[in-house]
């Protein structure tokens, strides 16, 4: 049976999910940014943005969390304690981000279970629905249909929201497709949902054929298969400032330092986003750095994103999203270098290793 | 789910120094059936990550070889916070201890063949899994030749172990110190490795060369081994990119598309020569 849900039983919908034990997070403003949010009242969510300047992805890959804390007993023997699941994986909604970043977790995914498993991303994801609502506005920056994805795209997602034509200025109906099992059980077992299948807002249609793939994947990576030694990267790197903004909104970097806090007696291990855009990143204790430049961290980022993850699991690590050029101080602008790589492919069908 | 970064516990149970800021540890497992889950596992050439407690983890290689199951040994310099806070610890104390992580030399190929090993300073430690690995299933391969050097006398490691090699006649061993570095009653080589490997000259033939050491010692025994009529296949070598997870997780390790904590540390010279200079 066709779903629905109308912007005025938003309250109603948030007051089940805190019946069914589930925190919600949506789109919400936080001083001069945007962010996710737990959202307790429906007059806080803020979903008029294109996209928030942070991605949910904290929700998954937490920007600083404890992975086990110790404690000495007696003179030598230590105690390890590793977080429970309900610690730190409640049971979560996430609401109404937009496609893009539904597609962030599931394309991590993919190195967070390369042979081994890294329980607190999975249990997280495990325990985490997602409520992704389609696009009926994108900005210079968004390039979603050139990484295999669209504006209503359903990866990712366990609920998606289709806007309908039936909005007003503050309210607005969506029709709603429960994509997996989890996304039904969590639509079965709230409020706020009605029977009906509004008609689908002819914005989401025209923001997508305006949208037009602005380079080929497949191309760039064909390039990068033999560009690591390029002059380009030099000239295109320059105005980087290292500051790393790409590598923390991004809903798919997931780089990560492990550290102790606390002292020799008792404390936590800890896991802390990173970003390969820091020279320390790579820097070994004796002075040595594999990456000493900005040309070859910048590199790295392209090379991660759309050849080695890709040579690896078949995924291009990026959702186009387009956050790390909105969000760039000197704006660096990851699209526009990718179409750069594209023509650099065109003119060079069988360039080896220029420059 | 298992914590894929919940280290197992071990205990310190004899520490050595081998030169004033260079120590090993033989550590024991707290739990037997950890110290069997290893065993099953460990390969030579593998490492893993050790920790004193509110310090942080440091990978290092396991020296100790498969051959012996009742304890691992690691060797290694204070030149951080985590390493100083191993060193400051006692026999007895605990520490933490992730692996056996990454690949392996694969010696079980190298049956019936010449093993060469050459490594300078504080990079014995990799390379003594190996020895002593080849020494407990001597039979299985030809001549062994060891040379070491390191830039002088008080900086070389596994002091006792020289001797003990020097000591059999099934294995050949040549040590070295760079100029100056030696003592008066230094009865080794003196001069850098490379030219010193020259000098011993061994035979490419039906060998296995493995190399570990400072980038510059690499650098100047390659064309030296190519000299000697050594090709690429047959030498191995072990890359230390920084580290973390261990676990290909982290996004740290990596050498254009190769991860070095999975698909390494160690990389066959011709494989090697393939990959960026990401190193
Ligand atoms: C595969 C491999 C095997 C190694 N084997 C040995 C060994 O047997 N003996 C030994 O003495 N050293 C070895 N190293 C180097 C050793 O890991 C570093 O010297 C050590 O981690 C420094 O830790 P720290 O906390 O004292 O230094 P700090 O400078 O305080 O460390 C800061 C962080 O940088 C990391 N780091 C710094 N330098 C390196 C480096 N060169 N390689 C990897 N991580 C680094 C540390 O893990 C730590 O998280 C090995 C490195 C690798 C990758
Ligand atoms: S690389 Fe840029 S565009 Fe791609 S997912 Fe990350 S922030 Fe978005
Ligand atoms: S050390 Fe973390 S990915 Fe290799």
């Amino acid at each position: 049976m066709a779903l629905s849900i109308h912007s005025d039983d938003f309250q109603t919908l948030l007051d089940s999910l805190r019946e069914a034990g589930y925190r919600c997070v949506g789109p919400a403003r936080d001083g001069t940014i945007t962010k996710f949010k737990p959202i307790e009242q429906a007059g806080d969510l803020f979903l008029d943005e294109i996209l928030t300047t942070v991605s949910p992805k904290e929700f998954f890959l937490a920007e600083h969390e404890a992975i086990l804390s110790y404690r000495m007993k007696g003179k030598s023997d230590i105690e390890l304690t590793t977080p429970s699941k309900e610690e730190y994986a409640p049971p979560t909604l996430v609401f109404g981000c937009r496609p893009c970043d539904a597609a962030g977790p599931d394309i991590v995914k993919s190195v967070m279970t390369w042979d081994y498993d890294d329980r607190f991303f999975l249990d997280r994801a495990d325990s985490t629905v997602i409520a992704a609502i389609a696009c009926v506005e994108a900005d210079e920056a968004c390039f979603c249909t050139s990484v295999e994805l669209a504006p209503d795209s359903q990866t990712g997602a366990d609920i998606l929201l289709i806007p309908s034509s039936n909005s007003t200025g503050d309210t607005q109906e969506y029709s709603v497709t429960a994509i997996t099992e989890k996304g039904r059980k969590l639509i079965d077992s709230t409020k706020g949902w009605k029977d009906g299948n509004p008609e689908r807002a002819s914005a989401i249609d025209e923001v997508k054929s305006n949208l037009k793939p602005s380079f080929d994947p497949a191309k760039v990576r064909e390039w990068l298969d033999n560009g690591f030694d390029h002059e380009w990267w030099n000239t295109a790197t320059l105005s980087c400032i290292g500051c790393g903004t790409c590598t923390y909104t991004c809903p798919t970097c997931h780089c990560f330092d492990i550290v102790d806090e606390g002292g020799q007696s008792e404390g936590v291990r800890v896991k802390n986003w990173d970003s390969c855009m820091m020279s320390l990143f790579t820097l070994h204790t004796s002075g040595h750095n594999p990456r000493p430049l900005k040309s070859n961290r910048f590199r790295q980022r392209i090379m991660h994103k759309f050849k080695y993850y890709p040579d690896l699991f078949e995924r291009i690590l990026c959702t186009g999203c387009g956050r790390c050029q909105r969000h760039c101080p000197v704006d660096m602008a990851l699209k526009g270098l990718l179409e750069q790589i594209g023509r650099l492919a065109a003119e060079t069908p069988d360039q080896v290793a220029a420059g | 789910m298992e914590n894929i970064y919940c280290p197992s516990l071990l205990k310190i149970q004899d520490l050595t120094w081998e030169t004033p800021d260079t120590t090993s540890f033989r550590l024991t497992f707290n739990d037997n059936s950890e110290r069997e889950e290893f065993f099953s596992l460990y390969k030579v050439g593998q490492f893993g990550e050790f920790s004193a407690f509110g310090h942080g983890e440091s990978t290092f290689c396991v020296a100790s070889p498969p051959t012996r199951k009742d304890y691992i040994e690691c060797t290694f310099r204070a030149v951080g916070r985590n390493t100083k806070a191993l060193q400051a610890l006692n026999e007895g104390d605990t520490i933490g201890f992730r692996g056996p992580y990454g690949n392996s030399f694969p010696i079980d190929d190298w049956k019936g063949k010449n093993i060469l090993f050459i490594a300078g300073g504080i990079a014995l430690p990799p390379l003594r899994a190996v020895i002593l690995n080849v020494l407990d299933r001597r039979s299985e391969f030809a001549d062994v030749t060891i040379v070491y050097g390191a830039r002088t006398v008080s900086d070389l490691v596994y002091k006792m172990e020289l001797q003990e090699w020097e000591a059999r006649n099934d294995v050949n061993i040549v040590t070295t110190v760079d100029p100056g570095g030696e003592t008066e009653d230094w009865t080794g080589k003196i001069g850098f490795v490379p030219t010193v490997l020259d000098e011993v000259a061994p035979s490419n033939e039906n060998t296995i060369a493995l190399i570990c050491g400072p980038p510059i010692m690499i650098k100047f025994t390659f064309p030296v081994l190519d000299k000697l009529g050594f090709s690429k296949n047959q030498i191995f070598t072990t890359l230390e990119n920084r580290m973390k997870c261990g676990l290909g997780k982290c996004g740290r390790c990596n050498v254009g598309g190769t991860y070095v904590c999975k698909d390494g540390p160690v990389f066959r010279a011709d494989v090697l020569a393939e990959l960026p200079a990401e190193y």
